[in-house]
C-alpha cells in the first residue's frame, strides 16, 4: 500500500476529505521528526515503538584497493513491534499486491 | 540514552495544534492511522508512509539456536516481523547533530609517524565533535569515549602488531617533549628579545637553532614537533580533496590509470555502472569522461561494450562527501 492509497482509504473510513486527510497526515510526520529531533522515543500502542539509536563509528577496508575509511558515528530510527502485534503476525502469510 | 517517551497521546496534542481539527478528531486519525497500517501489512505486506518510511513485513525461516540457561539445542521456529525503512528526510533530520561528519582515508603508504600521529588525531577531532553534541543535546558520550581508544589500538596492532603497552609510552613521551620544548622555545623567544633588541622579528626557524645549542633534550622534542604540524589532517585531508574537485577536468578522468573494465549488459546504465563502481550514481559523468573515445553522448550506452572505470583520487568520488556528489551533479547538468 502507497501513500495515495493509504490517504484514499483512511478519507473513506473517516469520511474526511482526503485534503485533509493529507494534511493529517504531514503533520503527523512532521510531529515524528521533531520528537527524533529532540531525541525523544514515539511509541504507538499496540503497534510499536520508534527509538534512536546511535551506530558507532567504523572502519571499512575496500577488498580491491585496500583503502581503509573510517565511517563516522550517525543516528538511525528504528521500529521495534510490540509483543502483542508480534503475536498476531507471527503465522499470517501476507497475499501481496 | 532517550530524553523521553512521547505516547499517541502527546503526538494528539501536537497534530491537533498544527492543524484546524479538535483533539478527539486527531485521535481518531492517529488510531484509525495505526489501525490501517496494521491491516495493510498483514494484507499486502508493505505500506509505504510519505516522509516517514516503509514498512515491510518480512518472513524469518526457523533457525536453530542454544537455550542460554540449559545448553539445549532448540528450533526457534518461523516467524513474521516488521521492519521499518525510514524516508530520507528522516534520516537526514535525525542524523543532523552528525551530518558533517565525513567518511576519513587512512593512508597506509605514509611514513610510521604519520600513522601513529594519525589516530593520536582523529580521536580528538572526534572529541571535539563529541563536545559540540554535547551543545546540541546529544546524548551518550561515554560511550563513544569508551569505544574510540580500543579502536585506536585496533587500528595500530593491525598497522604495526606493536606491543600496545609500547605504543603508549611512545605517544606520552611524545606529549611531554612536546611540553618540553614548547616551554623552552617560549623561554628562548623571551631571552632572546632581551640579547637582541634589534631582531624584533623573530620566527620559527630562529627560535629553533637556539634550541638546538641549548639543550639535547629540546632538539629532540623540536623534531618531533615538526613531524607532528607535517601529519596535521586540516592540511592533508581538508584542504586537497577541495583542490581537487575544484580543478577536475575531463582530462583527468581520460588520463586517469583504469581499474577494471566493466562490460555493459543488458538493463545496465552509466548511473549503475557507477553505482556499483564508486557506490553513489551521481559519479556516472566520470565514466563518461573516461570514455568520451566510445560514447558520443552518455545515452551511446550498447550492450557488449567495454566501459574503462578510472581509478580517481578517493577524495572526487566518495559517495559519503556532500561536496563530491554536488559536484558531479552540476557536471552531470552540463553534459545533458
Amino acid at each position: 500500500m502507497n501513500n495515495k492509497e493509504l490517504i484514499s482509504e483512511l478519507s473513506k473510513r473517516l469520511r474526511v476529505s482526503q485534503n485533509d486527510i493529507s494534511n493529517l497526515l504531514a503533520s503527523t510526520v512532521s510531529a515524528f521528526s521533531t520528537a527524533f529531533q529532540q531525541g525523544n522515543d514515539v511509541s504507538l500502542q499496540g503497534f510499536g515503538i520508534f527509538q534512536i539509536r546511535k551506530k558507532n563509528e567504523r572502519i571499512i577496508v575496500n577488498p580491491s584497493t585496500n583503502v581503509r575509511q573510517i565511517v563516522p558515528p550517525k543516528l538511525t530510527v528504528i521500529f521495534k513491534m510490540s509483543n502483542t502485534y508480534k503475536e498476531k503476525i507471527k503465522n499470517i502469510i501476507p497475499h501481496g499486491k | 540514552m532517550e530524553n523521553k517517551k512521547q505516547s499517541i497521546q502527546e503526538l494528539v496534542d501536537i497534530i491537533a495544534t498544527q492543524t484546524n481539527f479538535t483533539k478527539k478528531n486527531s485521535e481518531e486519525f492517529l488510531k484509525e492511522f495505526v489501525h490501517v497500517l496494521q491491516e495493510y501489512l498483514e494484507k499486502d505486506g508493505f505500506v509505504k508512509v510519505k516522509g516517514l518510511g516503509t514498512f515491510k513485513l518480512v518472513k524469518n525461516e526457523e533457525r536453530k539456536s542454544v537455550n542460554v540457561t540449559t545448553g539445549e539445542a532448540i528450533i526457534i521456529p518461523a516467524h513474521n516481523k516488521v521492519s521499518f525503512i525510514p524516508d530520507n528526510a528522516i534520516k537526514e533530520a535525525v542524523n543532523k547533530p552528525y551530518a558533517h561528519l565525513e567518511t576519513i582515508t587512512v593512508d597506509d603508504d605514509t611514513k610510521n609517524s604519520t600513522i601513529d600521529a594519525q589516530p593520536d588525531n582523529t580521536v580528538r577531532e572526534e572529541k571535539s565533535i563529541q563536545d559540540e553534541a554535547k551543545n546540541n543535546s546529544i546524548p551518550n558520550n561515554t560511550v563513544i569515549q569508551q569505544e574510540e581508544p580500543s579502536n585506536n589500538s585496533k587500528k595500530t596492532k593491525k598497522n604495526k602488531k606493536k606491543n600496545p603497552v609500547a605504543i603508549v609510552i611512545l605517544l606520552l613521551l611524545f606529549h611531554v617533549a612536546m611540553a618540553v620544548s614548547f616551554y623552552f622555545y617560549k623561554t628562548e623567544i623571551v631571552s632572546f628579545f632581551q640579547r637582541a633588541v634589534t631582531i624584533e622579528e623573530n620566527n620559527l626557524p630562529q627560535a629553533t637553532i637556539i634550541d638546538n645549542q641549548l639543550s639535547p633534550v629540546s632538539i629532540v622534542a623540536d623534531t618531533v614537533v615538526v613531524v607532528e604540524t607535517d601529519s596535521m589532517p586540516d592540511t592533508t585531508n581538508i584542504q586537497q580533496p577541495d583542490e581537487i574537485i575544484a580543478t577536475y577536468t575531463p582530462e583527468l578522468a581520460q588520463n586517469a590509470p583504469i581499474k577494471e573494465y566493466i562490460t555493459v549488459n543488458e538493463g545496465s546504465r552509466l548511473t549503475w555502472i557507477a553505482y556499483k563502481a564508486y557506490g553513489h550514481k551521481a559519479f556516472w559523468v566520470y565514466i563518461y569522461d573516461a570514455n568520451r573515445n566510445q560514447l558520443k553522448t552518455p545515452n551511446d550506452v550498447k550492450i557488449g561494450m567495454e566501459l574503462a572505470i578510472p581509478e580517481l583520487d578517493a577524495s572526487l568520488v566518495n559517495p559519503n562527501d556532500e561536496n563530491c556528489v554536488i559536484k558531479a551533479l552540476e557536471l552531470a547538468e552540463k553534459y545533458k
